[in-house]
């Protein structure tokens, strides 16, 4: 058997010394309590209450965030969560509990109620917390102070500009809802290795969703456009606004049209819908050990086209998925998932990866208030060699999918939906708009259909993503 | 039992200089846990409380939320509140608060029937029969339980104290408590894998949850489910007649009709616009979403007071295929000159109330179903709830798990799940026929309705045959 890490003389030492400080706090004073100490000095109270192993994750937030609605500005909304979650180990089962407050005596009953979770639970032999590693090194570029100086009247004036932009593109555009959301994060994880991290996050998201409407009947499909930056001076909420009032004047005048079998082109948005959770799903290690993934036992085989590279990478600090380290206190790094084609790895947290006797991947995701489970950070697809003009020009018969409104099942990748903001390619132009269309077909074997990956590609949130024909898929007509 | 000092809220309350002002304690605990394939997959007990601080001031709306409840932090959060609602206005003046409906504001104490407090079963005994449940799934006594690769159960509970105050005089004290249970199998090996769940969601304690049918009993369609769908393919793409379940139906009521009719949609252009009075469905359809749990109990969208201190009113909004009424806050309810609905919900202290859903159905018809399915040539029955989402032009979709296809009046083989799609008033006028209230249930309640918060609804009915497109392979 493996000798543990907190059980090496050096870990004992630092077992008996944490135990000793306990939580001792001054419930008045709680709220701007220092965060990494807060929930060091939970790990000890839980050890002292009884745990062989712990953990806590604590963080504190400050939202302020504007909501349009029907064409104006509604209302403003200040929220500042804070809270912990603790995780405990005893005879190899586990138990969370999470409080959404510092109060000492609060955080005790928590740590409580985990340990009676623990106890009602069988024993699970590969749970562990992480083991302390070398220093985690610090991601620059994802905490803007700026961000401390942002009031109601800032996100206010933003949103109003998004909405100004986007009616003053065209009369005929409808803002049925856009926010505009500026958070200030600081999130602490300890455990009783010897994990002690912590770290500031800023991120700014704005988002905005309507149709376009001429007449009473002419209606277009909804779109939604979103952005997103870790820093001000990456706001831009008027491409946003613009590439949203483009988008649904465009899809004006749809018309039906016959069933018929051809290529899809998919949007970064349309990939986010169609593509990202089953793909997610396939890579989490707990369901490749489950086996229920499709990529189980596909380890250094074919997943997708030659021309496909994705990578899970939580150092890209563009993407608001960035950060320094996971759940569990791991250090994030850049983990390629699928190399031209190719099946190089999973994504995992501390318990697949023990499992599978490897290091984490730092994929360990989730909040305070549950366990660490296990979730892409920015998902990356690395871009083609194709020209987005030029991959419409090759198409002879098919259908520019902006959006998908419908069903994917993760477990055999069958999708079936309506395309959205869809529009009709014939012989390499784009012809018209269409409507009622819906689309069926597998994912994990249009993967292998991809016959195009283009230049250019856009960051949602925490996705940077190209466009993508797939050959071969069915639409069937209203 | 949370308890939260009355006296104190009360003094904030007075204290605010606002034209309007609600405070909202809310205490939630949840607790879940989910067993994968014999292992505790999680086992959590999550407590979320604190005040939300709704405030009307120069008619703009500013909330904010404290998660500590002292008289400062109280009275720093109205302030917040109040500056939100004061920042500058830089839009038109299209949505200033104008006033608020009269409503009959709830004061005293409510709670829903109770059978078993979950508080009253144990963490052992929860963690028991989520093992037993995940464990028969894979392993129970059913003919081809061996084509089970993998299970999992998931049981969790949601258990609510609230009060709600109001500076025009809302004064409740409400208690709810909603458990439920899914099981989810996944039949077959390699690339042939097929996963289908069952699972029930209640307003109520341990023993509604499994009134009709035990946690063996759920976890065995589970298995029975998947393992039918395990050689089943996809349909093929076509407009045909398809007759739903209670839980499509539920879906149907949901998406196709519920969405477009929340009046702050209606407000922003929906396809409803314009429409009370007018001929939108069959004369066979009466559309209702209330917060009580009509014609069965325990339904899990059941609230009797709504989050602006509204008691809830069962709302026709379909009467005879006319379309009789939107759903409303208070706002919107003065808006459009009508009494409130009580669809003013969030979802914990942090959230500003919102127009939503809350139980909404079909009334049931006099039909049989064997006659249903006898009169139709070709067509599917769609069983099994998915996902479902509303469009601003009418066009909807949602998402069955099993399709069996239906040839001269004989239900025939089984498919795999798939997407429904339509535009509303085209389907709900092909309606023609509805089962009797025999057929009735409630049976999307496992699931949640997003709109920016997530949130508990239900839905249902009896079985209904209409017309749509069914998104298949060509």
């Amino acid at each position: 058997m493996k000798v543990k890490d907190h059980n090496d003389g050096k870990g004992k030492r630092k077992r008996i010394k944490r135990i000793k400080e306990g939580l001792n706090m001054d419930s008045n004073t709680c709220k701007d309590v220092d965060l990494l100490h807060l929930s060091s000095l939970a790990v000890n109270e839980a050890l002292r209450l009884g745990a062989s192993e712990a953990e806590a994750y604590a963080s504190r937030s400050r939202h302020i965030t504007a909501y349009v609605e029907s064409n104006d500005l509604k209302h403003i909304k200040v929220d500042e969560p804070l809270g912990i979650g603790i995780r405990v180990i005893l005879n190899k089962a586990q138990g969370f509990a999470s409080v959404n407050t510092f109060d000492a005596d609060k955080i005790r009953d928590a740590i409580n109620t985990a340990l009676s979770m623990a106890r009602a639970c069988p024993r699970d032999r590969y749970q562990r917390l992480p083991s302390k590693s070398s220093k985690i090194p610090r991601l620059n570029g994802i905490y803007d102070s700026s961000i401390e100086g942002i009031g109601v009247d800032d996100v206010a004036l933003y949103a109003y500009e998004m909405l100004k932009t986007a009616k003053g593109y065209d009369a005929r555009v409808t803002v049925d809802s856009a926010l505009f959301s500026s958070t200030s994060l600081e999130h602490a994880v300890s455990n009783s290795n010897g994990i002690d991290a912590c770290e500031r996050i800023s991120i700014i998201t704005w988002s905005i969703m309507g149709m376009a409407r001429d007449g009473s009947s002419n209606v277009s499909n909804f779109d939604v456009q979103m952005g997103s930056s870790h820093y001000l001076r990456g706001v831009d909420v008027v491409s946003t606004a613009r590439e949203f009032a483009s988008n649904v004047v465009k899809s004006l005048n749809s018309r039906k049209v016959e069933s018929f079998k051809g290529t899809m082109i998919i949007t970064p948005n349309a990939f986010l819908e169609l593509v990202k959770d089953p793909l997610v799903y396939a890579i989490n290690a707990f369901n490749v050990q489950r086996r229920v993934s499709r990529f189980a036992r596909m380890l250094g085989r074919r997943v997708a086209a030659d021309r496909v590279t994705i990578i899970d990478d939580a150092t890209y600090t563009e993407g608001i998925g960035a950060s320094s380290f996971d759940r569990e206190g791991v250090p994030h790094k850049k983990n390629v998932i699928v190399e031209h084609g190719i099946l190089e790895g999973f994504i995992h947290n501390t318990y697949t990866a023990g499992k599978a006797g490897i290091e984490s991947t730092g994929n360990a995701s989730g909040g305070i208030a549950s366990p660490p489970s296990i979730d892409t950070t920015n998902l990356i697809v690395e871009a083609g060699d194709i020209g987005y003009d030029e991959m419409v020009r090759e198409v002879k018969n098919g259908i520019i999918v902006n959006r998908f409104s419908g069903n994917v099942s993760s477990v055999d990748g069958n999708f079936s939906g309506v395309v959205k903001g869809g529009h009709m390619i014939k012989d390499g132009e784009v012809a018209y708009a269409v409507r009622e269309m819906m689309v069926a077909g597998n994912i994990y074997d249009a993967l292998n259909d991809i016959s195009m990956v283009s230049k250019e590609r856009r960051l949602v949130l925490d996705s940077l993503l190209p466009y993508i024909a797939i050959d071969n898929v069915s639409f069937t007509a209203g | 039992m949370h308890t939260v000092d009355m006296d104190m809220l009360h003094k904030v309350l007075d204290a605010s200089s606002a034209q309007y002002t609600e405070l909202r304690y809310h205490a939630r605990t949840l607790n879940e846990i989910r067993i994968v394939d014999g292992k505790v997959e999680r086992a959590r007990s999550v407590i979320k409380s604190g005040v939300g601080i709704r405030v009307l001031k120069y008619g703009r709306w500013g909330f904010s939320s404290t998660s500590i409840i002292t008289r400062d932090e109280l009275i720093r959060a109205l302030e917040q509140a109040i500056k939100s609602a004061s920042a500058k206005s830089y839009g038109s003046d299209t949505n200033t608060v104008r006033g608020l409906a009269e409503a009959r504001l709830a004061r005293g104490l409510f709670m829903p029937e109770i059978n078993g407090r979950l508080e009253d079963h144990s963490i052992e005994e929860k963690v028991r029969i989520a093992r037993e449940a995940e464990r028969e799934a894979r392993k129970g006594k059913g003919s081809k339980s061996k084509d089970i690769s993998s299970a999992s159960c998931t049981y969790r509970e949601m258990i609510d104290a609230k009060v709600i105050l109001s500076s025009d005089g809302a004064s409740a004290e409400l208690h709810d408590s909603k458990p439920e249970i899914v099981v989810t199998a996944i039949a077959g090996k390699g690339s042939m894998k097929v996963s289908a769940s069952e699972g029930v969601c209640v307003t109520g304690g341990w023993d509604d949850l499994f009134k009709d049918k035990d946690h063996l009993a759920i976890a065995r369609e589970a298995a029975e489910k998947a393992t039918r769908l395990l050689n089943a393919k996809q349909p093929r793409g076509e407009r045909t007649t398809i007759i739903l379940d209670p839980a499509m139906v539920g879906l149907l009521a949901h998406e196709a009709i519920g969405h477009v009719v929340e009046a702050d949609f209606v407000l922003s252009g929906s396809i409803a616009k314009d429409l009370l009075g007018e001929k939108v469905a069959s004369e066979l359809v009466t559309l209702v979403d209330s917060g009580t749990s009509n014609i069965v109990p325990n339904a899990a969208g059941t609230v009797f007071v709504d989050d602006e201190g509204v008691m809830t009113r069962s709302v026709r909004i379909i009467d005879k295929g006319v379309m009789s009424s939107y759903l409303h806050n208070r706002e919107s309810a003065y808006i459009f000159g009508v009494e409130p609905t009580g669809n003013a919900r969030a979802f914990e202290y942090n959230d500003e109330p919102l127009i939503r859903m809350r139980n909404t159905y079909i009334e049931p018809g006099e039909y049989r179903l064997d006659e249903m399915i006898k009169e139709v040539k070709h067509g599917y029955m769609l069983k099994g709830a998915r996902n479902g989402q509303a469009d601003a032009n009418g066009e909807f979709m949602f998402g069955a798990e099993e399709a069996y296809l239906i040839e001269h009046g004989e239900v025939k083989e089984v498919f795999r799940g798939v997407s429904i799609s339509g535009i509303t008033m085209d389907v709900l006028k092909s309606i023609d026929a509805i089962s009797s209230s025999n057929d009735f249930k409630y049976d999307i309640g496992t699931g949640y309705c997003g709109k920016y918060q997530p949130m508990k609804v239900d839905g249902g009915g009896s079985y209904i045959r209409c017309n749509a497109i069914v998104g298949g392979v060509q």
